[in-house]
């Protein structure tokens, strides 16, 4: 498992590269994401509601019913 | 394994809320995401042993979806890890190893996230009937030393 993953990211490494200076991302993600409990419920409820509706709706494709 | 599982689900809707835990909390509780993602799949490596082995004999196309299905989680768990090193700007820090925030990695790292939430939760849809009796089969437990006790 870990030799897989160690070729995976090789091989990522090999089609993205080093990270670089050219590449900066500008914006300063420490400010960004400071912790923001409304927000971040938000942020939580939505990923749940998220997963929620895509398992009804595998599960309508699956047609598996418990 | 239930709460394996659980722990898992949990870590993974954490982090994809990363203004719930802030920057620090959000790569701290992606390092430790890799303790219930390796418990995870030793508790299945006898599936995945067995399902590698018959993969090509395998008839069932159900269960050959299955199958890649969860390589694609594997694959895009680790590519989400390693994005995440790559671009952390605390954990790699206090180790002594300056990053730099590419938006390459980044975009990978935003990608594979939402990759992420996609293939778990068809994975959640695909072991639907497992995960509810695990469910019933706890709550029986539960009942059942109620009774002795």
């Amino acid at each position: 498992m870990l030799i897989v993953a160690l070729i995976i990211v090789m091989i990522a490494f090999m089609i993205i590269g080093q990270p670089s200076k050219d590449r900066l991302y500008i914006e300063n993600d420490i400010i960004r994401l400071q912790q923001n409990f409304i927000s971040g419920g938000v942020q939580v409820i939505g990923t749940i509601v998220a997963i929620a509706i895509l398992v009804l709706i595998v599960r309508q494709v699956n047609r598996v019913r418990s | 394994m239930l709460i394996v599982d659980a722990v898992l689900f949990l870590f993974i809707v954490l982090l994809n809320a990363p203004l719930f835990t802030g920057l620090q909390l959000h790569e701290l509780s992606g390092i430790c995401l890799v303790i219930p993602f390796s418990v995870h799949l030793l508790l299945s490596w006898k599936w995945i042993v067995h399902s590698t082995k018959h993969l090509f004999s395998q008839k069932d196309l159900k269960k050959r979806m299955n199958y890649l299905l969860n390589s694609m989680l594997f694959l895009l768990c680790i590519l989400e890890l390693a994005s995440g090193l790559m671009i952390s700007q605390f954990l790699v820090l206090y180790i002594g190893i300056n990053t730099i925030n590419d938006w390459k990695w980044r975009a990978l790292h935003n990608q594979a996230s939402v990759g992420i939430i996609l293939t778990v939760s068809i994975h959640i849809a695909m072991n639907w009937l497992r995960i509810v009796s695990y469910f019933k089969k706890g709550i029986a437990g539960k009942q059942k030393k109620a009774v002795i006790f």
